[in-house]
This record gives structure tokens, C-alpha cells and sequence, in this order.
């Protein structure tokens, strides 16, 4: 046993990120961790190397209690952690990237650095892990693959007794994920300690030995790779107290006039050829990995990305948004993916921020008094816990501060909403607070809705009909009368 | 408990201004007899107009978020427009004044919201060159306003009680107005509290924050021919280093550099407290060269309790 968590337990506002959860990493062996988005896997991961800060429990390195935060801030780099978001920096080489914060050792006694050494060095570590990469190369021809590499070699750079993966693979290609596992093997072989996250469940079967599931924070078990079937880890990771009652309707829209329709869509990078159309009164969800090419559908229809081929049409008319102002004037609604940096001020009030999408007017003076009513009626219709509409929204919670930005779309009255992640990080409560508007608006009152989610449940519970996306692509569409299993979808967006 | 030492220190910060203005004044009349007079208070106001008027464009432009450097500039070419002017249309040469002034903070708002250059930047090149423009039509020399009737109406006093006075008041009437009752007003905070949030709300950055610097350029023209009725004629050198005190004005009144906030009124006691400060720097008798060495110190020091750190990346 090297690394040993134990009873760790996180808060994160009113979400409970870890409850009491115990796991041990061991020499030479790799301990995956499976679970949903916001099971707890990355905060987890985070913790035992120092990036947050656990609430309770305590955690063993060899054979003495350590702090990992305190151990990062002294730089000791016993235990390395790669993290989910790439960060490689291009403008540097490839060199300098995997010493990059022990430039000091190339220095010469005039503090210049010396090149020769600082590349010899970053080659005999690449190739050491097998890796096929020259150092030499200009960092801007690698693939996505190779940058991964060359960020696990940062890592390794700083010799680390156990080593962290936080969903290394999860924008690889299939030969991209190859690569990358066998230097995984090679670091086994090694001697390290790895914590290994992934949504690929075939990958987690080649390189796991031990394996934990964690289910919304909780340890749910830990066993031994070899004993547990694919099936079981399904199960286990996805079982869960089903407590809102998804209304499955299962009403065909396919008669329906289409509202919005996007024509062969294409953005370098990002979306090809993408075709879609949106019903009246349909919710239609989009699904996929980060980065699979929802958000780009969403920023497409509200102005913030232009697509360099492709036309969009909306009540069969031409439609080129400038912004989400000009998305707004045509009854588009949007609600942004990150309430704290793009849905609220947070040190502005309450009813400003409701307000901030159409400020009631008379001719170019605000009208207080409707603009109070407004918000009076939506904290009403939303059950918005809070004290009074001149409250900052930074007092509130983050259920409650979702439920002002989606005030905030609600407010011009929109007939189509965008809606990019409308739950992420709140708590159950609101969540169900806010399915049951999504579904009210829509069904009753006929707001056409494309929902983008990361979370399987949410989607395929509110959606009517779902398009899987996958390297800016439709990889399926799962019409009105299908009832998709979530490991189908798996399959189609990986 | 640190929640409730945050929201004390927030409450004290509202009161910085007018606490800043009485302790200054108290000090100036303690060591000079003549400071608290009528007739100084008087001066005070007449040196003060100028400053207020562009203050309170200012406020619109840093409440935003952004900055303009090149008030200084801006006050030069509108009061040069005016001067030239003032032979020909006499009393009316105040609208050209004005006009100069909207024109240029319309260049200003151009190239900072549609070229996308930071207003920082943007706003240090326009101050070279609108001044480069004075210089270029006074080769230096001074244009001098002949025209009585102007003088009086812009620069005379009645009773004592300075006219530019009036057109102060005017002009904080109207920003009040506007910064307080207007959707205008609200769209401004926004954008200085948040402008990705803004955007993603659906307001129309661009054309906002242009306004905002055509405002500060009409109440910079407006303060430019006041200044050219006060010295009966334009200069050169007229507003050099400007900018510093009208910046210093609306931090000093509370108005954060990180933008999102502020008050009209709160700039105005700023303007009063730089004004002040120079008259009664002048009155006890400091040196000139230390007293730019106490401005530019008061200037850094109401930034330092003012900024938001939280937002101190976006600083430009």
C-alpha cells in the first residue's frame, strides 16, 4: 500500500461532492475509478494530490498521515496528478513543456539555459514511455493524442511515486487511446501508483487491477478488476433512487412545422455538416462528450460562432444571428453553461440580474415598477428561495442562482430556449424544480427547447427526441418512439 | 464574523468620500484663515466646474469597465473649436465646443468597441493626437475669445455665484438621469459588472459602450468651453495632465476602476476633494512640484481601496 484515503468526505456549497469514501492505491498497480459526472471521481483525484482541500477524513502516504495541499505548496512531487483539461502550452516546445517548472535545472552559471541538455533530457523521458514523439518537432504539427503524452510527461518528469489520471483519453481517438495506454503500462511496470478516471469502460477493463464505483459521492464498491463484469460496473455506477417521474410522453412531433433548422452547418474544428431541424413544442436533446460539438450548435444559433458553410433557417426564413441580442429579438432564449462566469453578475441584485435579458421600459427610462412585478412573479413562479429581489445573487445558493438565470431567459417571453447544461451542479430539489418547468413550458404551452446535457438521465428523461454527437458530428438520432438504454448512447458518443 | 467585517468595510467605504472632503477642509481652514471663506468657496466652485463636468462623463466610462486617457486632449480641441468659433457665431460657439467633443469621443468609442482595441490603449493614442491636432492649428500660440458677451455668459458670476456653475448642475442633473433612470444607465453596469454575462443576456455591447464615450465627449466639450470662457482663450497646453484628475475624481468618489458600480453623486465629492486639494495646497503655500507629488499619490491610494480584486485580471 502506498496511498490510502480515508472517511474522506467534501462539501461543495449545499452538494456533498465525497461522502466518507475510503480507497488505496498500491505499487505498480493501476486503481480506476467509474462513476457519472459529479460522482465524486476528479474531487477525489484533486484531493489526494493537493489541489482541493478535503472537509473530513485522512489521508496516509506510506505509513505517516499527510496533507497533500501542504506537500504541493512545498513542491514535493511525490504524488502527480494529470489533470482532465489539456494544458500544454503551444507557444513554448515541446521541451520546455515537460520541464516546465524546473527550468532552473538547465541553467547554466550565466542562467541560460542549455538546449541541448533540456532536449536530451525530455527525449530519454519520451522514449522511455515509449513514446514516439520527437522533441524537436514544432509542438503545433502534434495531435490532441500527442499533447496528452506530452502532459502525462510533465507529470513524470517530477518523478512521482503515485500519479493521477483524470480522464486522460476522453478526447483521443481509438489509435490516440492506444498509445496513451501503453504508456500507462509502461509506468505500471514501473513501480507507480496510479488513480486511474475514465468513461470508457473497455479501457478501464484493460489497465484497471482494483477498481472503485462511486455513485453521487458515495463509495459504492471496491473490488478487484477481474471479478466484476461490465455489466455489474453498469449497474452499479448508473443504479440509482429514481425520485423524479420523467413524464415519457412519447408524443410524435414529426407532424409538427418545423421552427428551426440547421443546413449542412460547418465550422473548421468544431462542427461538420451538420444538419438539424426543431419542432414546435418538442424538447430535442443533444448529447455527447465535452467538446463533441453541442456547444458549438448552441453558440451557432445564438450568434457566437459563424459557420463558414451551412445556412440557418428559422419560421422558414433566412437566419443570420449576430449575437444573442439579435437571437433574443427573434424569440431565442439561452441559458448560458457556467451560471457563476456567464449566467449571473453575482455581485449585481437579484431582480437586476432577472432583469438584465429586457429591462421593462417606458420610452429610454426603466420601469421600476413593472420591472418588480416581473421579478415578483418569477421568484413566485419558480419558488426562488430568497430573502428580498435587492439581494445580491451571491448570497443565494446555487439551485437558487440557476433559478434566476433561468428567470432571466424567461423573461422576453421566448419561444425557443436554448438550454446548455440547465442543471450542472445543483442540487436535487431545484433540479426537479426546474424539469418540471422545462416540461411545462413545453408541453403546455409550446416552447420548443434543444437541450444540451452531460447528463445522461436528464437527457434522455426530458428529451422527445435525442441527436448524439461526436467529433462535431450527428453519430445517431433516437426519434420519438425509442426508448435508448444509457449504455446505447455510450456507445455512440465514444 | 469576516462577512460581518466585509459588510462594515463596505458601509465604510460609502462614507470614504464625504469623510475625506470634511477632514480635508477642516485641515485647510485650521492652517488657513482664508480657506473658509465665501469667496474662496466660491473659487473652488469655479475651479471645480470644469472638472465635474468630465468627471461625470468619466463615471459612465469606468462604471463600464473602460477608461478614456484622453480627456486632456479632448478638453483642448473643444475648447480651441470654441475659441475659433466665438469671432464668427459669438455665444453659440459653445455648441462646435461641444460637438468637437461628442465627435471625438465617438472616434474613441469606434476603435475601442468595434476595432477592439483595449480603451487603455486606444484612448494613450488618441491623446497624442488629438493634441497633435491643437498644435497643429495653434502652431503653439494661444487663440484668444474677444467676444464680451460669451465671456460673461460662460465665465461671469452674479452675486458672486460663478454662471458655469449653472451649466454643472445641468450636466449632473442629466447624468444623474441617465445613469440612475435609464435602461441606458442599468446596460452601462452591466457590461462594467460583467460583459460576458451582458453579452450572453442579450445586450448590444458595442453600440452601448460607444454612447458612453460619445457622453464623456460631450460633457469633456461641454468642460472645454468653460475652460475657454474662464481663460479667455484656448491654448496649447490647455488640460495636460487632465485626465489624472478626472480619473481621480470618480475613483475618489467611489467608483471602482474594475467598473460595475459607482455613484454620480459620489463623483462629484470626488471632483470637489482634487479641487480642494490643489486650492488649498495653493493657499498654505506648498510647492507646485510637491503638490503633483501628493496628487499622484492620492490618485494611486483611492484606486487601492476602491479596486475589486476579484475582477483585477481584466484591468485594462
Amino acid at each position: 500500500m502506498v496511498l490510502r484515503a480515508e472517511n474522506v468526505s467534501k462539501t461543495f456549497g449545499q452538494t456533498r461532492a465525497l461522502n466518507s469514501v475510503s480507497i488505496e492505491l498500491e505499487e505498480g498497480k493501476v486503481h480506476a475509478l467509474v462513476g457519472e459526472n459529479g460522482a465524486g471521481k476528479s474531487t477525489l483525484f484533486k484531493i489526494l494530490s493537493g489541489y482541493v482541500v478535503k472537509d473530513e477524513g485522512s489521508i496516509v502516504y506510506g505509513d505517516k498521515e499527510i496533507d497533500p495541499a501542504k506537500l504541493l505548496m512545498e513542491r514535493n512531487t511525490d504524488i502527480g496528478l494529470v489533470h482532465q483539461e489539456l494544458n500544454v502550452n503551444t507557444s513554448i516546445g515541446i521541451a520546455e513543456n515537460i520541464f516546465f517548472n524546473q527550468m532552473r535545472r538547465f541553467a547554466n552559471s550565466f542562467g541560460l539555459i542549455k538546449k541541448k541538455e533540456l532536449q536530451h533530457q525530455a527525449q530519454l523521458l519520451l522514449d522511455d514511455i515509449e513514446a514516439d514523439i520527437d522533441v524537436k518537432k514544432d509542438i503545433k504539427s502534434l495531435d490532441l493524442g500527442q499533447l496528452k503524452v506530452i502532459q502525462v510527461a510533465q507529470a513524470l518528469a517530477l518523478n512521482p511515486k503515485v500519479l493521477f489520471l483524470d480522464e486522460s483519453t476522453a478526447y483521443l481517438s481509438v489509435t490516440e487511446i492506444k498509445s496513451l495506454l501503453k504508456v500507462v503500462d509502461t509506468l505500471k511496470a514501473r513501480g507507480i501508483a496510479l488513480g486511474y478516471v475514465s468513461h470508457h469502460l473497455d479501457e478501464i477493463e484493460m489497465v484497471a487491477d482494483t477498481l472503485t464505483i462511486l455513485k453521487d459521492g458515495n463509495l459504492v464498491t471496491t473490488c478487484k478488476a477481474a471479478d466484476i463484469s461490465r455489466k455489474e460496473i453498469e449497474s452499479l455506477m448508473v443504479g440509482r433512487e429514481q425520485t423524479y417521474e420523467f413524464t415519457q410522453a412519447g408524443i410524435d412531433y414529426s407532424n409538427k412545422k418545423p421552427i428551426l433548422e440547421l443546413n449542412s452547418v460547418t465550422i473548421p474544428r468544431l462542427l461538420q455538416n451538420v444538419s438539424l431541424t426543431l419542432r414546435e413544442g418538442e424538447i430535442l436533446g443533444i448529447g455527447g462528450l465535452k467538446g463533441a460539438g453541442g456547444e458549438a450548435i448552441l453558440n451557432t444559433i445564438i450568434g457566437e460562432l459563424k459557420p463558414s458553410e451551412g445556412e440557418l433557417v428559422l419560421y422558414g426564413n433566412d437566419y443570420t444571428p449576430k449575437g444573442v441580442f439579435s437571437a433574443n429579438e427573434v424569440g431565442i432564449g439561452y441559458l448560458p453553461g457556467n451560471r457563476q462566469s456567464e449566467g449571473l453578475i453575482t455581485d449585481f441584485s437579484i431582480i437586476d440580474n432577472m432583469l438584465m435579458s429586457e429591462i421593462p421600459r417606458n420610452s429610454i427610462f426603466v420601469d421600476t415598477k413593472k420591472g418588480r412585478s416581473i421579478a415578483e412573479h418569477f421568484k413566485e413562479y419558480l419558488s426562488l428561495r430568497a430573502g428580498s429581489l435587492k439581494d445580491p445573487c451571491n448570497s443565494l445558493s446555487g439551485g437558487n442562482m440557476q433559478k434566476v438565470v433561468f428567470a432571466k431567459c424567461l423573461v422576453p417571453n421566448p419561444k425557443i430556449l436554448l438550454l446548455n447544461n440547465p442543471t450542472r451542479g445543483i442540487d436535487v430539489a431545484t433540479r426537479f424544480d426546474i424539469y418540471k418547468k422545462i416540461h411545462d413550458l413545453s408541453k403546455k404551452e409550446g416552447l420548443s427547447v434543444i437541450l444540451l446535457s452531460e447528463d445522461l438521465v436528464e437527457l434522455m428523461g426530458m428529451s422527445d427526441r435525442m441527436l448524439i454527437f461526436k467529433n462535431g458530428k450527428i453519430t445517431k438520432e433516437f426519434g420519438y418512439d425509442e426508448q435508448p438504454s444509457e449504455k446505447e448512447i455510450i456507445a455512440y458518443m465514444t | 464574523m469576516l462577512r460581518k467585517l466585509n459588510e462594515r468595510m463596505t458601509v465604510l467605504k460609502k462614507y470614504v468620500p464625504i469623510l475625506a472632503l470634511v477632514i480635508l477642509s477642516l485641515f485647510f481652514s485650521l492652517l488657513q484663515k482664508r480657506f473658509f471663506t465665501f469667496s474662496n468657496a466660491m473659487i473652488v466652485l469655479q475651479q471645480s466646474v470644469v472638472l465635474i463636468c468630465a468627471a461625470l462623463g468619466m463615471t459612465f466610462v469606468v462604471v463600464g469597465g473602460s477608461i478614456d486617457l484622453s480627456v486632456g486632449s479632448i478638453l483642448a480641441l473643444s475648447a480651441l473649436g470654441t475659441a475659433m468659433a466665438s469671432s464668427v457665431i459669438g455665444v453659440f460657439a459653445f455648441i462646435p465646443g461641444i460637438l468637437i467633443g461628442g465627435l471625438c469621443g465617438l472616434i474613441n468609442g469606434v476603435i475601442f468597441a468595434k476595432g477592439k482595441v483595449p480603451s487603455f490603449i486606444a484612448t494613450m493614442g488618441m491623446m497624442t493626437t488629438y493634441r497633435g491636432i491643437v498644435l497643429l492649428f495653434t502652431k503653439g500660440a494661444p487663440v484668444s475669445i474677444n467676444n464680451d458677451l460669451f465671456i460673461d455668459i460662460f465665465a461671469g458670476r452674479t452675486n458672486g455665484i460663478p454662471h458655469s456653475a449653472f451649466f454643472a448642475i445641468v450636466a449632473l442633473i442629466i447624468a444623474y438621469v441617465m445613469y440612475n433612470k435609464t435602461v441606458f444607465g442599468r446596460e452601462v453596469q452591466a457590461i462594467g459588472g460583467g460583459e460576458t454575462v451582458a453579452r450572453l443576456s442579450g445586450l448590444k455591447i458595442s453600440s452601448i459602450k460607444i454612447k458612453m464615450f460619445i457622453i464623456l465627449g460631450f460633457l469633456t466639450g461641454l468642460a472645454g468651453t468653460l475652460q475657454a470662457g474662464r481663460v479667455m482663450a484656448a491654448t496649447a497646453q490647455l488640460g495636460q495632465g487632465f485626465e489624472l484628475d478626472v480619473i481621480a475624481s470618480v475613483v475618489l468618489g467611489g467608483t471602482p476602476l474594475t467598473g460595475g458600480f459607482g455613484t454620480v453623486q459620489g463623483t462629484i465629492l470626488g471632483a470637489f476633494i482634487i479641487t480642494i486639494l490643489s486650492n488649498g495646497m495653493n493657499m498654505i503655500g506648498v510647492d507646485p512640484y510637491m503638490q503633483q507629488i501628493v496628487k499622484g499619490l492620492v490618485m494611486i491610494l483611492a484606486v487601492f481601496i476602491t479596486i475589486d480584486r476579484k475582477k483585477i485580471g481584466l484591468i485594462k
